[in-house]
This record gives structure tokens, C-alpha cells and sequence, in this order.
């Protein structure tokens, strides 16, 4: 079905590739400092995961992207599209849900598409068949003429996920999408947002679960009081950013753990060694493939008898954690 | 396509939707049902409580009629109009459908307009369907067309002002509860307390004027009618009614000697009908200033 709809999204190459582009944004409300000199860059066609606590201008920035407020300073290019000086064609290009958005009552599933769709000046004629295409997208086929007030509020947020798709646009801005949802629409969604970045849409989205937002990106920027710190390729910002890799060693016989730890204590490249199980240590480790055999082969050397030996890489978790405590440090 | 506010205007999705959702289930039916049983009651009692006059009465009585059911068809429109207008914006924002709204390619003036025709179109539906319930009186006391006419013109005239006033309170504010409030008492104090601010100015200027003669204190006719007036609705409709004296407030007449405090004479309800129009457009272009970028409500983004 997506590919007779939702074909826009290539073609229109902003700046370097880039689908969203900003350039020292400032937003204040009154004396709170919202946004400070916020700058980033969004590869086009990626999945886009800003990620911060609470208060650190997410919301702000992509309401800001979706026109609903107007910067105090500060340049925002969208799909080549000055944001300030032509809102309404980056309207035209921009799909948004919002952290938490309501229904109308009294309206039916099939009559909120279609409103939507009118109120995006899709013509009469390919509503009808539009909107049963997005609510087979978003597995909402069967509810058709249940109100909208009916739905979970799952159902809600893929709905409105359908909703921001009816005039294709090419940007999609989510705030929070996956909160209210159970775990195997979070799965959907993961997948639905993974069948439009091949068809080169590009997807910010803000979310505080981390490992969500790892699963599902294929770009982060961590933001942290109105600021991006760290941004990029998700695995090349865990791999960079990481504090350190984690290895686990799992023994035959747990009278060998202390053996065991008084062996990884001596190796300078493992710190943090902590028991998970009578049989099992986690260590952090810092170092390459050569370090890790050298660790395994001493191990080994001490009569060690390991069932098993795995390098566990940096969380995303582990990543934001360490940037966000360097910032505070650094501030 | 960005559709353009005058193509907006013509096929505008918002009346179409805020139509649908209006006119659905029985609370307009029971509004539109029960404003017209108070209205025939009103009619009713009055044919019976004046049964078989005599021969010269038949059309006093009918005056008497129409001035009534026109009264109370303009306090019926005070009380209406904000309580179907004021929850058209600051309901949106409590439903949290507002945002949604604002980035779709609807201008934010076909946004506003589309919520006015639609509120107003519920309220032209209650004067339309009064109509039938005016016969009587219009049989009776021979009221020519031409009254019937200017009455509606107020009519009109104060849901247009009232309409565009409600949708500026909801534009500035969060909850309908507080818009409904505050546009009602808006509402009420210009009708009811623009009427006896006016007239109590005008019972001092009144004063002023008064000179002694020889029998007894001449009162000089006020060479302007009160300005108050000319945004008043209920002197608007007393000045269009046959057989209603305003007293001193309307100096006893029905017709506005400035104008707009401009020289130009005409008739108390066609000032007030032209003063609303041009009120009701100012205000309309207001709120669709305020109605994207209100203050205030932007600071919920935080985060």
C-alpha cells in the first residue's frame, strides 16, 4: 500500500543531505531558557532519536519544527525550507504527533482520517481509498466506524500515526510516540518506522527509553538543557561515548569465582568487577580484540575452567548516563 | 495546494466536522426544542390572557405580542450565542486537538472562520425556526414586513458581534468553563449594563439641557443620541419595534444624529447593525492573530 501513497520523501536533498538543519536556536519562555544555541543536523531518510530528561527542550524543539512556536534566534532549514520566513510549505512537508493528543467524541475512526485529510487539501476522491490504506498500515483496519473515543490509547497513537501520514509528508516529528503502548505495538511501530525510512522518510523522535530509541534509530542527539552534546550514528556514539565495553565470564565451578576476580583485578584493562551470579562476573573492560584473547588466555592460565567468555558492548543507557553526569560536571 | 482563505472559507472542513459533531445526539434538538416551546408559551399566554379584545384592541395587543416574543428572542441570542461560540477554540485546546489543527495546511484564519460559521449556524437555525411562532403577531398587529425585517437585522447583527467576541475570549483562554463565563458576562453587560450606563448618562445630559420656561422646565431634545447606544443591542431592538419609546435614553427617537460621531442621521438599529458588523470583523481579524501564537500557551512546550 505505501508505495502508491507515501512516495514523497525523495528527491528535494536539503544541504549535505540533511532533511533538518539547525543552527543556534534559542527559546526562552519569559526567564526560563528553553533552548540554548541548539544545533543539529538530521540525515535524510535516518530515524533521529532525541533523547534527554525531562525539561531539556525536547518538546520544545519539535514544536518548534512543527511551526506550532516561533524561535527567538536562530536559523531552521527543513527540506531546504527556511522554517522562519515560510512556515506553511514546511507545514506541507512536516508530519507531527504530539507527546499527548486528544480526540474528537463523537467522531468515527474513518471520519477523523478523512477530516484530517481535507483539512491537508487531499482531494475528495482519494480519501475514501487513503484512508483505508493508513489504517491497514497502522493495523487499524477493522475500526473503521468504532468512535475514536473507543480506541486504547495505543490504537490512539497509531491513529494518529495514520493521521500524520495523509499528505505524505516527508519529515515526521513524534514526540513520545511509543508512551501508552504495549509491547508488541512498540514492535509495530519500530517496524512501521523502519518501512518508511526506506522510502527515505525521515523520523525525529523523542523518547526516554533508551533502549526503545536504540532499537529503533539509526541516529541519536543527546540533548541536555536546551543543548545537543553528543550526536551521530547511533553505533558510532555508543562506540565513541561508552565509558567502556563489559565482559562476562561464566565459570564451570563456583568455588573458582574468587580465583576468578583476584584475576581480573590484576588485569589493568578491567575495572568494576562485579559478581551477577555465584558463577558469573561482569568486568568493565577497556581494550581490543588482542587485549580480550590476552584476558581469556590468562584466565585460562590460572586453571580457570570458563563455560563462557562474551564482550557485552556499551548501552546507549551507559552512554547517556556518562554524558549527561560529564555535562553537569562540566557546568 | 495551500488553500487560500477565500477557497478555505467556501469549503472549509472545520464547519463541516464541528457541524457533524454539533447537530449529533439531542442536546441542539432539546435546545432548539425547548427555545421554541418558551417562545410559543410566551405567544400562547399572551392570546389567552388577552382572549377576544375588542374590536380596535386586535392590533395594540398584537404589537404588545411581538414586542415580547422580540425580547425575548434577543435575550434567547445573549444567552446562546457565547454558551454555542466560547468553547470553540479553548475546547480544542483542552481536548488537545488544538496543535493538530495548526499544523495542517488550514490557514489559521480558515481555522477561526470555520468555527464561527459553524457556532453561528446553530443559532441562525433557533432565529429561522422562531419565525413561524412571529404569525400570530404579525397577523394581529399588522406589522408591516419592513419591521420584521430590521428586527432580524439586529439579530443577526448581535450573534455576528456576540459570536466573533465569544470566539476571542476562547482564543485567549484554556478551558470552556472559564470562556463561557467570561463571554456571557460580556454578553449581559452589553446588553443590561450598557442600557443603564447609557441611560443614566443620558438622564444627566438630560439634566444638563433642561432650561426654565415659562410653563415650566423645557427639556431640549439631546442633539446626539447617546454613542453608548449605538452598541447596545437592546436599544438597537427597542428602535426597531413599533410602538417603543426608549424614554430619554432614545430622546424618544429612533433615529442617530451622529452616527458613528459623524454627522449622518439614521435609524438607531441600522447604526448598530453597521457599528456590530464592523466590530465583529475587527475582532474577528484580531483573534486570528492571537489564535496560533496566544501568550501564554506556548509554555506548556517545555521539555
Amino acid at each position: 500500500m505505501t508505495e502508491s501513497h507515501l512516495g514523497r520523501g525523495e528527491g528535494e536533498a536539503g544541504e549535505a543531505g540533511y532533511a533538518i538543519q539547525i543552527d543556534g536556536m534559542v527559546k526562552r519562555y519569559g526567564r526560563t531558557l528553553a533552548v540554548n544555541n541548539l544545533s543539529m543536523n538530521v540525515p535524510r531518510g535516518s530515524i533521529y532519536g532525541l533523547v534527554g530528561p525531562n525539561g531539556a527542550g525536547m518538546t520544545t524543539t519539535i514544536r518548534t519544527l512543527a511551526t506550532l512556536q516561533r524561535p527567538d534566534t536562530g536559523t531552521i532549514m527543513l527540506d531546504g525550507i527556511d522554517l522562519i520566513t515560510d512556515p506553511g510549505a514546511v507545514r506541507d512537508r512536516v508530519g507531527y504527533i504530539p507527546d499527548a493528543f486528544g480526540v474528537y467524541d463523537g467522531l468515527t475512526v474513518a471520519e477523523y482520517l478523512d477530516f484530517y485529510g481535507a483539512s491537508q487539501g487531499v482531494p475528495a476522491r482519494r480519501r475514501r481509498t487513503l484512508c483505508d490504506e493508513l489504517l491497514e498500515l497502522v493495523d487499524l483496519e477493522d475500526k473503521h466506524t468504532e468512535p475514536v473515543t473507543a480506541l486504547s490509547r495505543g490504537m490512539k497513537q497509531r491513529l494518529g500515526l495514520a493521521r500524520c501520514l495523509i499528505h505524505d509528508p516527508t519529515v515526521l516529528l513524534l514526540d513520545e510516540p511509543a508512551s501508552g503502548m504495549d509491547p508488541r505495538a512498540r514492535i509495530e511501530l519500530r517496524d512501521i518506522l523502519g518501512e518508511l525510512s526506506r522510502m527515505n522518510k525521515t523520523t525525529l523522535v523523542s523518547s526516554h527509553i533508551l533502549p526503545e530509541l536504540a532499537a529503533m534509530c539509526t541516529d541519536i542527539g543527546i540533548i541536555r538543557a536546551g543543548e545537543i552534546i553528543a550526536e551521530g550514528p547511533v553505533d558510532d556514539v555508543v562506540a565513541a561515548l561508552s565509558p567502556a565495553a563489559r565482559v562476562r565470564v561464566t565459570l564451570l565451578r563456583p568455588e573458582q569465582i574468587q580465583l576468578a576476580e583476584r584475576a581480573l583485578a590484576s588485569d589493568p584493562r578491567c575495572h568494576r568487577i562485579e559478581r551477577d551470579d555465584e558463577q558469573t562476573l561482569v568486568a568493565g573492560f577497556a581494550g581490543g580484540d588482542e587485549e580480550l584473547a590476552a584476558l581469556l588466555a590468562g584466565l585460562l592460565g590460572h586453571g580457570l575452567q570458563v563455560t563462557q567468555f562474551t564482550l557485552e558492548p556499551g548501552t546507549l543507557e551507559d552512554v547517556f548516563l556518562t554524558v549527561t553526569e560529564l555535562a553537569e560536571a562540566t557546568t | 495546494m495551500i488553500l487560500t482563505p477565500v477557497g478555505t472559507a467556501l469549503r472549509n472542513p472545520i464547519t463541516g466536522r464541528e457541524l457533524r459533531r454539533r447537530m449529533r445526539g439531542w442536546l441542539p434538538i432539546a435546545v432548539i426544542c425547548t427555545s421554541m416551546a418558551l417562545l410559543g408559551a410566551i405567544a400562547l399566554g399572551f392570546l389567552v390572557r388577552h382572549a377576544g379584545p375588542p374590536v380596535g384592541q386586535t392590533s395594540a395587543v398584537g404589537v404588545q405580542l411581538f414586542q415580547a416574543l422580540a425580547a425575548f428572542q434577543l435575550i434567547l441570542i445573549l444567552l446562546l450565542t457565547p454558551a454555542s461560540t466560547a468553547g470553540a477554540i479553548s475546547g480544542e485546546r483542552q481536548r488537545e486537538t488544538w496543535d493538530l489543527l495548526l499544523v495542517t495546511r488550514l490557514s489559521t484564519f480558515g481555522i477561526v472562520w470555520g468555527k464561527l460559521v459553524a457556532a453561528l449556524a446553530f443559532n441562525l437555525v433557533l432565529i429561522v425556526a422562531s419565525l413561524p411562532i412571529f404569525g400570530p403577531a404579525f397577523i394581529l398587529s399588522g406589522v408591516g414586513p419592513d419591521v420584521i425585517l430590521h428586527v432580524y437585522v439586529v439579530y443577526l447583527a448581535t450573534v455576528l458581534l456576540l459570536g466573533t467576541g465569544s470566539l476571542l475570549v476562547s482564543a485567549l483562554t484554556r478551558r470552556p468553563a472559564v470562556s463561557t463565563i467570561v463571554s456571557t458576562a460580556v454578553a449581559l453587560v452589553l446588553a443590561v449594563g450598557l442600557s443603564l450606563l447609557a441611560a443614566s448618562l443620558d438622564h444627566w445630559g438630560t439634566q444638563q439641557y433642561s432650561l426654565p420656561g415659562p410653563a415650566g422646565p423645557q427639556v431640549l431634545p439631546l442633539p446626539p443620541l447617546n454613542p453608548l447606544a449605538q452598541l447596545d443591542p437592546l436599544a438597537a431592538l427597542a428602535s426597531a419595534l413599533p410602538g417603543t419609546s426608549g424614554g430619554s435614553y432614545l430622546g424618544g427617537l429612533a433615529s442617530v444624529h451622529h452616527a458613528f460621531g459623524l454627522p449622518v442621521t439614521m435609524q438607531l438599529w441600522s447604526a448598530y447593525a453597521i457599528l456590530a458588523t464592523g466590530a465583529s470583523f475587527f475582532i474577528l481579524v484580531l483573534t486570528v492573530r492571537v489564535a496560533r501564537y496566544a501568550p501564554g500557551w506556548t509554555r506548556r512546550g517545555v521539555g
